[in-house]
């Protein structure tokens, strides 16, 4: 390893030590990201600590609407968030549920981001017809109202998990592309583009290795903010049984499913509504603390 | 000063939150019936009848020949003084009251009845109520005669609950200019509609049983249950149609009685009989079974249903009481299976629902599972449409087997008969004796060889089990104490007969 090598190296890890610490002093987003390690984790280890089949899915005449309570703990029989109408637990159904919550947020975020970015920085780059074609393209699609669109999208597609990650991804694209095509912009006609082109660098070289780089972390941000939306849309459309098929769990469809039952067993629908709550806002808080780390003009 | 403003707006606002609350309790001094409709009404003219809010209003605002008690089983003379059959079955006539007089003033004559028989054979929603028919005359001014091409024996039941409609005034404003103002010779006038909000009936001082004791009813729109039980409960509305869930809250309180009556909608799971393993008989009676009726009343209905296996209504003129029946038994269905020759597990694919079949789907789910039929659940609204194209393998439907008239079998042909099949003949039955069996009912003037008939076919349906039949839902009408309010099955309620206590 040669001296410039080091150097770069050094700075690189600095850089990200920069931002942590920079993250590290907002206490609202380590609250926020302490939130959302839970719910990843509980999510991650779900069948290890509920088996799906036996807790989520089966049901159990004998223990319909038995309220939440620790009594059992660590047995067969602990439904420390209750039985739903099936007498399904209710807690098993929330931590399976979690993993298709958090991976259609996640998912379909990083999809809209990865299709989008491009979009806009072919756009940008290769400018004039392919800008004008991209772009009219993207305004078709913003201009309409994005879960009208999901809903659109599964109508015609038919209803399940699969269908829903595209929908949301469709209907978000719109957003990233502008985003990118607006930084592209600005860096295409910077210097150091200019200079590695003269060096000969192929287009596809110069956008992955000077462009996206440079333009990251304004899309760092929006996808932090939007996978909290996603989440919430995501839930919406469960919610209106454009989701997710019956008996699998998610939070939107036990929402749905528990409504029926506000008045005589309310903790039905509030668990699986804080938790829709919890998540969303644990995103936007990581979201608010990232873009105040990223942002070069806050630094010290 | 600010403050001072944003305080008078804050108390502006508050004042017409509360206005908005006590909005029309009271009109010169009499208190407003409150109604509450779970959905919009299509159109206000009885030839374009679809739904059961239509029917609600229709009973207000229109009057038949005869009201048909079903909890009676008896006709109770309306605009009707008598009537008589011809031996042959083909020809009925009836005498009409004199002196009844429509919301404009003028008189209800034989010519009117004759009118609403021609149009509601001609109407596409209800012509099917008045089949066979051939011709109606008015003989004399209170005189009317039907004639049939073939006789129907259910006609009489179907011909004297349609309401009567003037003739004069509906062929000068045409079908959508009468929809838009309706005129009946029933207790209440229809004096203002707000599409998708309410419908306001007033009082007809001229009615010919006398006017109806409270003079205002609103009929309100609710589309969401839950706003509607709140509506009950803070007395926005004083007669709703309660949900199951709700049921225990409200009988629990002081300030509301609960009704009940026998309801016509069934729930039901059906199997395409073309398409394998559904095809062998074997397979079908297995999964009638196998289906855990108890369980799913209690999710779907919390308790508040009739199982039966049998889908003919005891209530229904045709039901036979030996007809097969399907008690839950898992060796049975287990043996059965085994004995249609199916390696078990399979896939059968999915079970279709709309959202009416979600809450049981799961549970269906499972009891196919321990007899080793594995499927997907696959809950869209396209799936009526599949279903009655034959496109689906098993699925779960919310059926009213009640042509809106009468309590007879012949209603079960939409269900049955060959003919229905792309319709609602959803397990797709082709048997030719039961298409048989449903014009040999039709025709015949006995009521025993009619009874022989239906029986035969109840049995013969039973056998077939395309249809797996499982609860039928009570209506459960929530009513406010002060009110005195007559119930008649199923979910027929006139303001006429409710007053203030």
């Amino acid at each position: 390893m040669n001296d410039t090598e080091k150097k770069l190296a050094l700075r690189k890890k600095s850089r990200s030590q920069m931002i942590w610490r920079q993250f590290r002093k907002s206490r609202t987003a380590i609250l926020g990201l302490c939130i959302l390690t839970v719910f990843v984790l509980f999510a991650v280890f779900a069948d290890v600590i509920e088996d799906f089949d036996t807790r989520a899915i089966a049901t159990n005449q004998q223990a319909r609407f038995e309220a939440p309570s620790l009594k059992n703990l660590f047995t067969e029989n602990a439904h420390i968030f209750g039985t739903d109408e099936y007498g399904r637990d209710v807690f098993a159904r929330i931590i399976h549920g979690a993993r298709v919550s958090l991976s259609i947020g996640i998912l379909a975020t990083s999809c809209s981001a990865v299709i989008g970015g491009l979009l806009g920085a072919v756009a940008a780059f290769y400018g004039k017809k392919w800008d004008f074609i991209i772009m009219r393209c993207m305004d078709i699609i913003s201009s309409i109202p994005s879960i009208l669109l999901a809903m659109a999208v599964v109508a015609a597609l038919g209803a399940n998990l699969t269908n829903l990650l595209i929908a949301l991804s469709f209907s978000s694209i719109a957003t990233y592309a502008r985003l990118v095509r607006s930084s592209v912009v600005t860096l295409v006609g910077q210097e150091f583009i200019e200079a590695a082109r003269a060096c000969g660098a192929s287009s596809f070289k110069i956008i992955v290795k000077h462009i996206i780089p440079n333009s990251l972390s304004p899309i760092i941000c929006q996808m932090a903010f939007s996978s909290s939306g996603m989440i919430l849309t995501a839930a919406s459309m469960s919610y209106l049984g454009l989701g997710i098929q019956p008996p699998d769990p998610e939070w939107g469809s036990m929402l749905a499913s528990a409504k029926t039952y506000i008045w005589s067993y309310p903790y039905l629908i509030t668990i699986p509504g804080i938790c829709i709550v919890l998540a969303a806002l644990s995103i936007t808080l990581i979201g608010d603390g990232l873009r105040d780390a990223l942002d070069p003009k806050l630094k010290d | 000063m600010k403050r001072t403003v944003a305080l008078c707006l804050l108390l502006a606002l508050c004042a017409f939150t509360l206005w908005g609350c006590g909005q029309e309790a009271e009109v010169d001094g009499e208190r407003v019936l409150n109604y509450c409709l779970d959905g919009d009404i299509n159109s206000a003219d009885p030839n374009f009848r679809t739904l059961t809010a239509e029917h609600n209003l229709y009973r207000q605002i229109y009057e038949p020949l005869y009201f048909v008690n079903h909890d009676t089983g008896e006709m109770e003379p309306r605009l009707a003084e008598n009537y008589t059959i011809s031996e042959d079955g083909l020809v009925y006539t009836f005498e009409i009251k004199e002196g009844v007089k429509f919301h404009d003033g003028t008189e209800v004559k034989a010519e009117d009845v004759a009118f609403t028989v021609e149009q509601a054979a001609a109407s596409t929603y209800i012509g099917t109520t008045v089949a066979n028919f051939e011709s109606a005359t008015a003989t004399g001014d209170y005189t009317v005669e039907i004639k049939l091409t073939a006789p129907y024996a259910s006609f009489l039941e179907n011909v004297v609950q349609l309401y009567i409609l003037p003739k004069a005034y509906y062929e000068s404003v045409g079908s959508e200019g009468f929809a838009e103002k309706p005129i009946g010779c029933g207790a209440y006038k229809m004096v203002d509609r707000v599409v998708g909000s309410s419908i306001t009936l007033e009082a007809f001082e001229d009615y010919y049983r006398g006017v109806a004791p409270i003079k205002q009813v609103v009929m309100r729109i609710f589309s969401d249950s839950t706003a509607s039980a709140v509506a009950l409960e803070t007395g926005e509305v004083d007669i709703m149609d309660i949900s199951t869930a709700n049921y225990e809250k409200f009988s629990q309180m002081d300030s509301v009685t609960i009704y009940q009556s026998e309801s016509p909608h069934i729930t039901c799971v059906h199997m395409n009989s073309e398409v394998y393993p559904f095809d062998n008989p074997l397979v079908r009676q297995a999964v009638n079974y196998c289906v855990d009726r108890t369980f799913m009343v209690e999710v779907a209905l919390d308790g508040l249903g009739t199982e039966t296996s049998n889908i003919v209504s005891s209530m229904m003129f045709g039901y036979d009481p030996n007809a097969k029946t399907y008690d839950y038994d898992l060796e049975q269905a287990k043996a059965l299976i085994a004995e249609a020759g199916i390696q078990t597990p399979i896939d059968i694919g999915k079970i279709g629902a709309t959202a009416f079949g979600e809450k049981i789907a799961p549970i269906l789910q499972e009891n196919l599972a321990a007899i080793g039929l594995n499927a997907e659940i696959e809950v869209t609204d396209s799936f009526i449409d599949d279903a009655c194209k034959g496109n689906y393998t098993i699925g779960i439907m919310g059926l009213v087997v009640y042509n809106g008239v009468a309590w007879d079998m012949d209603a079960y042909s939409i269900l049955f008969d060959s003919d229905a099949i792309d319709a609602f003949n959803l397990p797709r039955i082709n048997n030719p004796r039961i298409d048989e069996l449903f014009e040999l009912g039709r025709s015949a003037t006995n009521e025993e060889d009619r009874l022989a008939y239906y029986q035969e076919l109840n049995r013969l349906v039973q056998e077939d089990s395309g249809w797996v039949m499982l609860y039928n839902s009570l209506t459960n009408i929530g009513c406010s104490n002060d009110l005195n309010m007559t119930l008649y099955s199923p979910n027929v309620i006139y303001f006429y007969d409710c007053s203030w206590k």
